[in-house]
């Protein structure tokens, strides 16, 4: 394992010392743990909070998007593990300004039940909570499988059009069903072409072959839907759009935002590569591409590899979309 | 020996925690082919920080001792396993009296309904290569003990032994649930992590209760 760290037992603490030393002017921590992540500013009165939670290893994803325009807070995980629930019920308890909180976050076993063990204690003492799943990787299950499906890129353009909608001043119930609204028209597809190594693990606990690409794997390493030879980029783009746009038609005439996200260790030139091709392909279907967003968004430590996201667009979510966002790691003024 | 007292159940649950602390190596090893490696690490720090909490704690409500066991867990491990190992000590709290001991009646409801409460949380059954595989055996085994009036050594020697047999049947099923799922079929021939450490829990509490028992 070669990696640029000191002690692997201090990697998640370490690098939220960084992230403070950075941007302490507009993020801080309510815990002496250092898991519990949110804006410096107390959310707007009257304003849904929005949270969000999830292990580490994924910068930017999840705590990256905690900011004015998306998220009001985060509790952080160890690698790839689910923080407490009562992190994250102290987290909401402190973003709550009356009208409830919504927790948005990835369809993973840990996250999803320790956000409802906190939900139930909050709940208890009259906090309302509407959790709403991020399920857009289409190559975790099949079609009809589409509720047990895992969380991925998608779920940043779920903070942004949320957290647009909580700034509008919305309702509890409005917020999460914009949410809802807008991951019913997202759909994302990732591959690997190396693995990750979890720092406290010391070695990668899957392998990939050197000439291999591992279509669909999952951002913690979940296997994917099928290894083959490596392929030029467009063949890739193309298989992995197929697919989505398979798992949900877009007509001729329809307007999408598309994501080409690295997976940590893929130089941004590739990613251009690939949305070359993606652009391309929509352009012949009449389909056209509102925001492009390529870069990291969604990483897995140093895996090689990429993500496509489409998001169905309509008047709403381009709006929601386009309103300012400004978080230490993502702004949209650039796209 | 018919009754626990909190000095025995604080010793168990002590030996339970050097236990679990011990064996981080090899359930590393089995989580970093199966799992992604972090288990181990998670029960290790979950169980320290238990043995600490148990070290300084003056409880003697048998049922606060229990309960605050899974919630020291619970709040150090994060994780699936914080939820799953806190629930599998809070669950069925309700069942212990408010007191200094318990029956063996009271101890077995007691675990009985953590294992169901992980049932609910975690929306899985035994069969699904999880650390329910271990537990479910354990708590009935306790639960027939109860039945038949046995005293709690043999009672909780039955139930480590169910559980270490629950846990070496792990290694035949194929994950469906948690992140073994993702390994399916690769998944068969090795025990379940999680089954692992509750076998190990319970192999503590029997070897505690022998101790206690020789020493009477």
């Amino acid at each position: 394992m070669k990696k640029i760290i000191n002690k692997p037992e201090n990697f998640v603490e370490e690098f939220m010392e960084g992230i403070l030393a950075a941007y302490g002017d507009r993020v801080k921590t309510l815990d002496p743990e250092k898991k519990i992540l949110v804006r410096s500013e107390k959310p707007a009165a009257g304003k849904v909070g929005i949270v969000t939670a999830g292990g580490s290893g994924h910068l930017p994803v999840f705590l990256g998007y905690v900011g004015a325009g998306m998220l009001d807070g985060c509790a952080v995980g160890e690698v790839f593990a689910s923080p407490s629930a009562k992190k994250m019920e102290d987290m909401i308890r402190y973003v709550d300004q009356g009208n409830g909180v919504l927790c948005l976050y990835g369809n993973y076993g840990g996250d999803v039940m320790n956000f409802e063990m906190a939900c139930e204690n909050l709940d208890f003492d009259g906090i309302r909570t509407e959790q709403v799943l991020v399920k857009d990787d289409v190559a975790s299950r099949p079609k009809e499988e589409a509720d047990m499906r895992r969380g991925v890129a998608g779920m940043v353009y779920a903070f942004k059009v949320a957290g647009a909608a909580a700034d509008e001043m919305l309702s509890l119930d409005e917020v999460a069903q914009t949410a809802r609204e807008a991951l019913e028209n997202i759909r994302t597809m990732g591959f690997a072409l190396t693995p990750c190594i979890v720092p406290m693990a010391g070695k990668a606990t899957f392998s990939i072959g050197e000439n291999d690409l591992e279509l669909g794997m999952g951002i913690h390493g979940e296997p994917g839907i099928e290894v083959c030879e490596m392929k030029p980029a467009d063949e890739i783009a193309d298989i992995v759009l197929d697919k989505l746009l398979d798992d949900m038609p877009v007509a001729s005439g329809e307007e999408v935002s598309v994501m080409i996200n690295g997976l940590g260790a893929t130089p941004l030139e590739e990613l251009f590569i690939l949305y070359r091709r993606v652009h391309e392909r929509l352009k012949e279907k009449g389909i056209s591409v509102y925001m492009p967003h390529v870069g990291e968004f969604a990483t897995s430590m140093e895996m090689a590899g990429a993500s496509i996201t489409v998001f169905r667009l309509n008047d709403k979510m381009k709006k929601y979309l386009r309103k300012a966002a400004d978080t230490p790691f993502y702004t949209n003024h650039n796209k | 020996m018919d009754r626990i007292d909190i000095c025995l159940m604080k010793e168990m649950l002590l030996h339970a925690a050097d236990t679990i602390i011990e064996n981080e190596p090899y359930l590393t090893e089995i989580d970093t082919v199966i799992g992604d490696g972090d288990h181990g690490h998670g029960m290790k720090r979950g169980f320290s920080v238990l043995k600490k909490y148990l070290k300084e704690t003056e409880t003697s409500q048998i049922d606060s001792l229990c309960r605050e066991t899974g919630l020291e867990l619970l709040k150090s491990m994060g994780g699936a396993s914080g939820v799953i190992f806190g629930t599998m000590f809070i669950g069925g709290a309700g069942c212990l009296p408010h007191g200094t001991e318990a029956s063996l009646d009271q101890i077995a409801e007691y675990f009985v309904q953590g294992e169901q409460a992980i049932e609910r949380r975690g929306r899985t059954k035994p069969g699904q290569k999880t650390m329910l595989d271990a537990l479910m055996p354990a708590v009935s085994a306790l639960k027939i003990s109860a039945g038949n009036a046995e005293d709690m050594g043999t009672a909780f020697r039955k139930a480590a032994q169910a559980a270490w047999e629950g846990a070496q049947q792990s290694r035949i099923l194929k994950g469906s649930v948690g992140r073994s799922k993702n390994f399916k079929e690769a998944a068969i021939g090795l025990p379940d992590p999680g089954a692992v450490s509750v076998s190990l829990i319970f192999k503590a509490f029997s070897e505690t209760m022998e101790k206690e028992e020789a020493e009477k």
